[in-house]
């Protein structure tokens, strides 16, 4: 029997304010500050010294071993190396070595390093080639996309799933990003079908997004391959989350503990797509993004491709401030129901930052005294991957570590719905992160 | 820009009802069938539902401050208002002051503060309180009027019978002897009548003439319990509460009660009947649906539901006491635990037993 997902959350979108503002490059700061720390699970050293001239695009960062494969990192301008030390990221709380750069503003490029020809090449070569252009999931996950793609050595991949949904509330990158660029994602797609030996690509978008879908049937039906397809989807959080997508177009599920590739799928973000094309078809590795700069502290909402290590204040900057009657105090890197609320506007933009939401508390959360559960269980009702939040929360409290363990808190994708459902204000996802994470320490 | 940016834990959105507004709701969604009570009954129930929750209050801002909680704040959440006005509904509306004041604070106090207050208590406090008064002075709680027939009280004779117990003379014993549609089932059952001979008592005519409607359950209840429907479809539709206690209990009292009819239509009294007398309604929609005290998970609380329908059905039935629903709640509150730890859903990505 195929499976099916609840309905989801039907949030109130914050999209009309920069959706339809078409994608503008921000110009390259003087100083880029870029965290070694920025791919999920993989460590990076650099190679470059304090002192060193750097081109554009040449890599300032690689994995420790010739063999993992990883996601490199690059020098988004050309100048020199001025300092290699800890700064605070984005990325977590604690401080993180970082690579600064100074810009030269000569904009003088590494000499193409591209293939002559992908299709011809081993799809391993390809997985390689993707790794060394700094390919990581630019969703906001950034995991390492030739590690997630190099699993078809071993395990049989039927379908690749290019995630355009974009399901958190203020978020439009990826829209304006398939809107205007819809042909690079289809080449992209066609690469990762190749460099993961997958026969078939479902595109998936949220129905919120008219444009985007007919930009990208057009690109797929010039494109005249039979592999590709574009479904639409029901507008609902958290349905771009990888689980809750494979089972809505597939009727799979990630089998608990599994991987999506342990049921044959690998799903990428459709900004990844575009990244593979223009790094193996263009030679240009990743050294910039798109980002959303939105909120109610926000004069212009945007999307801007800003490069990496472009420090935050920078962006809103370009973007002017509003004088609001209430105190402008919160910004977030990444959606309204999972980003992470920034202490500093001083840190520099990584390949995680898919937008930055300028707003208040205030107007986010007016009313948050928390008070006592009364067991309504709106939280199970909501939680896409079934679990009990209020059991989850009473065994977190008293830190029993084999009843979360059984009622699943590892399952928790720490999506937030049960938070925003709770009558009683309780701040259930982020009790669940910290108990994960006492449970892995 | 302030200098000091905030940085509260994600989800960074919330939309959800607060527990007043809930509340609130269900207050509201209780009205018509206040307003049928005081038709048929007069006015008793708005005083015993002002008894109820002064004296519900009080306690509760006993309890708080002995606790060291800060009492506007839970105070404020209205749970004790919407115990009260259950607690109304269930009393006989001319019974003295001091059973529905001394229920409310046992309610609170045995029946909430002393778990820790609201979300911490096992069982339904408001039926706590009832079955408390019912087993312990079941005469005062058993004399309900009849809903047609008398004069309805006036509001200086209702409060004369709660606070100094002297009834209307109109309402002599035997004006008052099986005034209610289930317990006149169960005396007349008790007395070898038919359902048929039962039935055909004058507080199951219909104010609307001869027998229309009024087979259905007993004249005023069948009203109430019409209205308790409508109340309780107002707040599935609000998403005040869900549906699975509600249908799961009325599937549970109507299928026992048509096995039972099906089997001696001379003996025990229909589907219909049992839907639309007594507490059946009420606790479907008002009780039952206790958030604090029923299960956590949708499959849990149809097996509550259906448990709380079933035991109903056979304490009306069987036991001594015309009505079970409270026992009804109670038992199946005790069975909360139990029920919780064999409906736990299947997580995503668990294979299908």
């Amino acid at each position: 029997m195929a499976h099916t997902i609840k309905p989801g959350l039907p949030l109130p979108s914050h999209k009309q304010h920069s959706r339809d503002v078409a994608i503008n490059a921000l110009p390259a700061p003087d100083v880029l500050v870029l965290p070694l720390n920025q791919h999920r699970d993989a460590e990076l050293l650099p190679c470059v010294a304090v002192g060193d001239a750097v081109l554009k695009g040449q890599a300032i960062a690689q994995p420790p071993s010739v063999d993992a494969l990883g996601a490199w990192l690059h020098s988004p301008v050309s100048g020199s190396v001025i300092a290699i030390e800890s700064r605070d990221t984005a990325v977590s709380s604690a401080a993180d070595l970082s690579i600064v750069i100074r810009n030269d503003r000569r904009d003088a490029r590494q000499a193409a390093t591209a293939f002559v020809d992908w299709q011809q090449s081993a799809p391993l070569a390809v997985c390689q080639s993707i790794a060394r252009g700094g390919i990581a999931g630019l969703g906001g996950a950034v995991f390492p996309t030739a590690t997630k793609l190099a699993v078809h050595a071993h395990q049989n991949i039927e379908y690749l799933l290019l995630n355009g949904v974009e399901c958190e509330p203020y978020i439009t990158c990826d829209d304006r990003l398939m809107r205007e660029r819809a042909v690079d994602i289809v080449r992209g797609a066609q690469i990762l079908l190749h460099a993961a030996q997958a026969q078939h690509c479902v595109v998936a978008i949220e129905a919120d997004k008219p444009e985007a879908l007919a930009a990208m049937q057009a690109a797929l039906s010039a494109a005249n391959d039979s592999r590709l397809a574009v479904r639409s989807i029901a507008t609902a959080y958290p349905s771009g989350d990888e689980g809750q997508l494979i089972t809505q177009l597939l009727g799979r599920e990630i089998p608990r503990g599994g991987l999506p590739a342990d049921i044959g799928v690998i799903v990428q973000n459709v900004a990844t797509a575009y990244a593979c094309a223009r790094w193996i078809e263009h030679s240009e590795p990743l050294i910039s993004r798109i980002v959303t700069v939105t909120g109610a502290g926000i004069a212009h909402p945007a999307n801007l491709e800003v490069m990496l290590g472009t420090a935050i204040h920078d962006v809103l900057h370009a973007c002017a401030r509003t004088e609001q009657p209430i105190a402008i105090d919160t910004i977030i890197m990444g959606g309204a129901m999972m980003g992470r609320a920034l202490a500093s506007e001083q840190l520099p933009i990584v390949k995680a930052t898919n937008c930055l939401i300028v707003t208040s508390q205030a107007m986010l959360k007016p009313q948050a005294v928390e008070m006592p559960c009364i067991r309504c269980a709106e939280c199970a009702y909501a939680c896409p991957v079934f679990l009990l939040p209020q059991q989850l929360l009473i065994h977190a409290r008293n830190d029993n570590r084999v009843a979360l363990q059984e009622l699943g808190l590892a399952d928790c994708i720490e999506c937030g719905c049960c938070d925003y459902v709770c009558p009683s204000n309780i701040t259930l996802a982020a009790r669940f992160r910290a108990a994960k994470q006492r449970m892995q320490g | 820009m302030a200098e000091q940016l905030k940085t509260p834990n994600a989800p960074h959105l919330h939309r959800a009802p607060s527990v007043r507004y809930v509340m609130s709701m269900v207050l509201l969604a209780l009205l018509p069938a206040v307003a049928l009570h005081v038709y048929f009954f007069g006015p008793g129930v708005i005083v015993q539902f002002v008894l109820a929750a002064s004296s519900g209050l009080l306690t509760e801002a006993l309890a708080l401050k002995l606790r060291n909680k800060p009492i506007g704040m839970f105070i404020g959440d209205c749970s004790a208002l919407v115990t009260a006005a259950l607690l109304a509904m269930s009393m006989p509306p001319l019974a003295p002051w001091w059973l529905i004041v001394s229920a409310m604070i046992f309610a609170m106090l045995l029946g909430k503060h002393v778990y820790g207050g609201l979300g911490f208590n096992p069982f339904n406090p408001a039926m706590l309180g009832y079955a408390v008064l019912l087993v312990s002075f079941a005469r005062p709680m058993t004399r309900w009027l009849p809903a047609v027939g008398i004069d309805t009280p006036t509001l200086s004779q209702t409060l004369r019978a709660i606070f100094t117990g002297e009834w209307p003379a109109s309402l002599t014993v035997d004006v008052l002897s099986g005034a209610s549609p289930l317990a006149a089932v169960k005396t007349g059952l008790s007395l070898r009548h038919t359902i048929d001979e039962i039935f055909a008592q004058p507080i199951f005519d219909s104010f609307l003439g001869g027998n229309f409607f009024g087979d259905i359950a007993g004249e005023g209840w069948q009203w109430i319990s019409l209205a308790l429907l409508l109340g309780g479809i107002f707040m599935l539709v609000q998403r005040i509460i869900r549906w699975h206690i509600p249908v799961a209990m009325l599937l549970g009292v109507g299928i026992t009660a048509l096995f039972m009819n099906l089997i001696d239509p001379g003996r025990h009294a229909g589907l219909i009947f049992h839907l639309f007398s007594g507490a059946t309604m009420l606790g479907a929609f008002f009780i039952a649906t206790d958030p604090v005290t029923s299960p956590s998970s949708a499959r849990g609380r149809l097996v509550y539901g259906a448990g709380i329908g079933a035991l109903t059905y056979v304490i009306r039935d069987f036991g001594n006491y015309y009505d079970g629903l409270a026992f009804a709640v109670l038992l199946m509150n005790l069975a909360v635990p139990l029920i919780d730890k064999f409906t736990v859903p299947r997580i995503y990505g668990e294979p299908r037993d």
